[in-house]
C-alpha cells in the first residue's frame, strides 16, 4: 500500500467537488495541510458566494489520522460558524479522542483488523475522510466517505462508523447553530420592533432594555441593565409606581396597563403606556415583562378633539341663541296659521340642536373626567319641588297627572351639585312626560335603611305609565348613543346620551341608579343617595 | 330716554337685540369689544349689559375697571354671557363678586325678558 501524499487526497477530494458542481471554480493548494484549511477557510471568509464551507482537519502531522468535515449550511450561518473555527476544531479533537473506546470496540468485534488501522496506534492511520452533502431541508442529507482506492472493506467501515458518528456531532452542531440563529432573530426583533421592551428581576431591577427603549427615554441599552426601575423609567409624580403595581397585585390579576407621563433622560415627559405581566412562581415574583409605547401623539391628538369639540360647541352656541330670539320675535307677528307652523316646528328643531350641543359637550367633559362637581349639602326635597313645578304645564299639555310626595317627615340632605342633580331630575322627568301618552308621572321622594350597612338613604323615584322599556334594553338605555327602537320610532326627539349624562352625574355625586320597568306598562327610575345626616352621626360615634 | 350699553361682539347677536329692544323705553347703544366698550362707558349710560367672552380684554377685566374707575363704578353691570351650563357656576359667583347685578346666560332668556329685567333695573337704579 503506497503511501499517498495528503495533498493528493485533497485534490481528489476537490476535484470530485468540482465534477458535482459543488465548487465554483479550482482551488489551488500548497504541499502543507494547513495551508489547506487557511486557504479553504480563508477563502470562505472572504467569499461567501461559495455555498459550501468548513473545513477543519485533526491532525499534527501528516502521518496523523485526518478528519475532514465538510459541512454544508445556510449561507448566513457559514459565515457565523466560521468565527468559531478555532473552538470547533478543539471541540472535534476532543469527540475523536474520547470515542477512542467506541472505535476500539467498533475494531475489535473485527476479526480482520488491519493494523493500520488500530487507533492505539494513531500514526498508522492515514486518511480518513468526511464529506456531508447539502440540503435545504435538513442541514445535513448524506455522508459520504471519500477513501484511497487501497482501503480494505475493513478499513472502509471503520471510516463509515467514524463518518456517522461526525455526521451526529455535526447535526447537533447544526442544531446549535440554528438555535443560536433562533436566539439572535429573537434578539433583533426585540431591538426592531417599535415598542418598547423591559424586562426587570424580582428585585425590579432592569434584565433587558430593548433599542426603541432608548428613543423613548434617552437611556442607552449598555447603561440600563442592572439599574433599577426608579432610575431609568422615571415618574415624578409617583416614583414607586411598578413597586405598588406589583405590592397591590396579591390574589388580583398578574397584568396591568398603565399610562403617564414619563420623565426621559433629557427634554420634556413623554405619556407613555406600558402594559405588563408580573411573571411569579406562587406569591413570589420572578419578573416583569412590559412593553411600552409612546403614545404622546395619540395624547396630542386627543387634546386637539377635546378642544375642536369644544370649540365647536360652543361656536355652535351664538347662532343657536340667535335662531331662538329671532324665532321668538317672529312669534310677535302677525302670521298665517301655516307660517305658524312651521315656526312651532322650527323651534322645537332648534330647541333639539340647542341640547345636542349641550349634552355633546358634557360627554366630552364627562369622558375625560373634566366635569366639575360644586359638592355640598343640598335638600333633595327643594330640588324636586322646582323639578315638578317646572314640569306642571307641559304634563298639564299632554294630559297627564304630575304629582310629587314626600313619604317621611324629616329633611332629605344629601351631597351632591344642586344643578347637575336639577338637570338629572329634570332629565328623568322630561323623559317619562316624553314616553308617556296617557296617565301619570309621579315624583316620590323616601328615605330607607341600607339593611348592610345601616346606613340612611334618600330614595327618589321617578314613575311614570308610559311605553316602558324592553329588559333586553334596561341594561343599555343607560350607554351612550343608545336609544332604544321605541323610543326611535317615537315622535320625541334625542340623542341617547340623556341618561349616560344622567348615570354618570349620578355616580360621580356617590349615588345610584337603576330602573325597572314593563314594557307597555311603564317604568320606575330608582335613584339613591347616601343621606348627609347618617354621615354626621358616624362620624361622631367613630 | 335711558341709555343702556350693549358690549358684544357677535355681529348676530348684536343685531338681534337692537332689533329686539327698538321698541322699548330705552337706547341701546353698542360696542364690539372691551375696549370700545369701556370709552362708551365713560359717557356714563344708565346701564350696561356684558358679555364676557369678548376679543382683547375679556368680559371679567371689563367689569373690574368698570368697578375700580370712581365715574362708572355706580353704572348697574348685567353680565350677559353664552357660555355652557357647566361654566356659570364660578362665573356668576365671580361676576357677582365683582360687582354685577345679574348673570344672565343668552341661550336661557328670550329677548323680550331680558329687556323685562332691562327695565326692571332700570327702574329700581331711579
Amino acid at each position: 500500500m503506497a503511501k499517498q501524499p495528503i495533498i493528493t487526497v485533497w485534490e481528489q477530494i476537490f476535484s470530485k467537488l468540482q465534477q458535482s458542481g459543488e465548487l465554483g471554480e479550482p482551488l489551488v493548494f500548497g504541499p502543507n495541510y494547513r495551508q489547506v484549511i487557511d486557504h479553504l477557510t480563508g477563502h470562505l471568509e472572504l467569499n461567501d458566494t461559495y455555498y459550501f464551507r468548513f473545513a477543519t482537519l485533526i491532525s499534527h502531522s501528516i502521518s496523523s489520522p485526518i478528519v475532514l468535515i465538510l459541512e454544508t449550511f445556510n449561507k448566513k450561518v457559514a459565515v457565523d460558524y466560521c468565527t468559531v473555527r478555532g473552538n470547533y476544531r478543539d471541540k472535534i479533537e476532543k469527540f475523536v479522542s474520547s470515542h477512542n473506546e467506541y472505535f476500539l470496540n467498533l475494531w475489535s468485534g473485527s476479526k480482520k483488523l488491519p493494523q493500520p488501522f488500530a487507533l492505539a496506534e494513531k500514526k498508522d492511520l492515514r486518511y480518513v475522510f468526511q464529506l456531508i452533502m447539502p440540503s435545504r431541508d435538513e442541514s445535513i442529507k448524506k455522508a459520504i466517505i471519500f477513501h484511497a482506492d487501497e482501503f480494505s472493506d475493513a478499513e472502509q467501515q471503520f471510516l463509515k462508523a467514524i463518518g456517522s458518528i461526525i455526521a451526529q456531532k455535526t447535526r447537533e452542531v447544526a442544531q446549535q447553530v440554528e438555535y443560536q440563529k433562533t436566539q439572535k432573530q429573537l434578539e433583533v426583533m426585540t431591538h426592531q420592533m417599535s415598542d418598547g421592551i423591559v424586562v426587570t428581576d424580582s428585585e425590579l431591577k432592569i434584565q433587558l432594555w430593548n433599542r426603541p427603549m432608548q428613543r423613548i427615554t434617552g437611556f442607552a441599552v449598555p447603561h440600563t441593565v442592572g439599574r433599577h426601575y426608579r432610575d431609568v423609567l422615571l415618574r415624578t409624580d409617583k416614583p414607586d409606581w411598578l413597586r405598588e403595581i406589583v405590592a397591590n397585585s396579591a390574589g388580583k390579576s398578574n397584568q396591568f396597563q398603565v399610562e403617564f407621563e414619563l420623565k426621559p433622560k433629557r427634554g420634556a415627559k413623554v405619556w407613555v403606556q406600558i402594559s405588563g405581566s408580573l411573571l411569579k412562581e406562587g406569591e413570589a415574583l420572578k419578573q416583569v415583562v412590559m412593553t411600552i409605547r409612546d403614545i404622546s401623539r395619540e395624547k396630542a391628538l386627543e387634546e386637539k378633539k377635546r378642544e375642536f369639540i369644544s370649540i365647536a360647541t360652543h361656536e355652535l352656541r351664538t347662532p343657536i341663541t340667535a335662531l331662538k330670539g329671532y324665532l321668538h320675535l317672529m312669534q310677535k307677528l302677525e302670521l298665517s296659521d301655516r307660517a305658524r307652523k312651521y315656526l312651532s316646528n322650527a323651534q322645537s328643531a332648534n330647541e333639539r340642536l340647542a341640547r345636542l350641543s349641550e349634552e355633546l359637550l358634557q360627554v366630552t367633559k364627562l369622558d375625560e373626567n373634566r366635569t366639575s362637581y360644586n359638592i355640598q349639602a343640598v335638600s333633595v326635597k327643594k330640588i324636586l319641588e322646582k323639578t315638578a313645578q317646572d314640569f306642571a304645564s307641559r304634563a298639564r299639555e299632554k294630559g297627564l297627572n304630575l304629582t310629587y310626595e314626600k313619604r317621611f317627615s324629616g329633611t332629605s340632605i344629601v351631597l351632591a351639585d344642586p344643578n347637575k342633580l336639577e338637570q338629572v331630575f329634570a332629565n328623568l322627568v322630561d323623559n317619562a312626560i316624553k314616553y308617556t301618552q296617557k296617565g301619570s308621572v309621579s315624583i316620590l321622594l323616601d328615605r330607607r335603611v341600607d339593611t348592610t350597612t345601616n346606613e340612611q338613604l334618600i330614595v327618589i323615584k321617578v314613575e311614570d305609565t308610559g311605553i316602558g322599556i324592553k329588559k333586553s334594553d334596561q341594561q343599555s338605555i343607560f350607554e351612550k348613543f343608545h336609544r332604544t327602537y321605541e323610543a326611535k320610532i317615537s315622535k320625541e326627539s334625542g340623542a341617547g346620551l340623556g341618561l349616560f349624562i344622567v348615570k354618570s352625574f349620578i355616580e360621580n355625586m356617590h349615588g345610584s341608579i337603576h330602573v325597572t320597568s314593563r314594557q307597555g306598562r311603564g317604568s320606575i327610575f330608582v335613584i339613591i343617595f347616601p343621606a348627609l345626616e347618617t354621615r354626621k352621626r358616624k362620624k361622631r360615634s367613630e | 330716554m335711558k341709555k343702556v350699553l350693549l358690549i358684544e361682539d357677535e355681529q348676530l347677536l348684536l343685531d338681534l337685540y337692537t332689533e329686539a329692544f327698538e321698541n322699548e323705553s330705552f337706547e341701546l347703544i353698542t360696542a364690539q369689544d372691551g375696549d370700545a366698550g369701556l370709552k362708551l362707558a365713560s359717557k356714563l349710560p344708565d346701564l350696561i349689559l356684558l358679555d364676557i367672552l369678548l376679543p382683547g380684554i375679556n368680559g371679567f377685566d371689563v367689569l373690574r375697571k368698570l368697578k375700580t374707575n370712581p365715574n362708572t363704578r355706580d353704572i348697574p353691570v348685567i353680565v350677559l354671557t353664552n357660555l355652557g351650563s357647566e361654566q356659570t357656576d364660578n362665573d356668576k359667583k365671580l361676576a357677582l363678586s365683582l360687582g354685577a347685578v345679574d348673570y344672565l346666560v343668552k341661550s336661557y332668556h328670550t329677548p323680550e325678558e331680558i329687556a323685562q329685567i332691562v327695565n326692571n333695573k332700570l327702574q329700581a337704579v331711579t
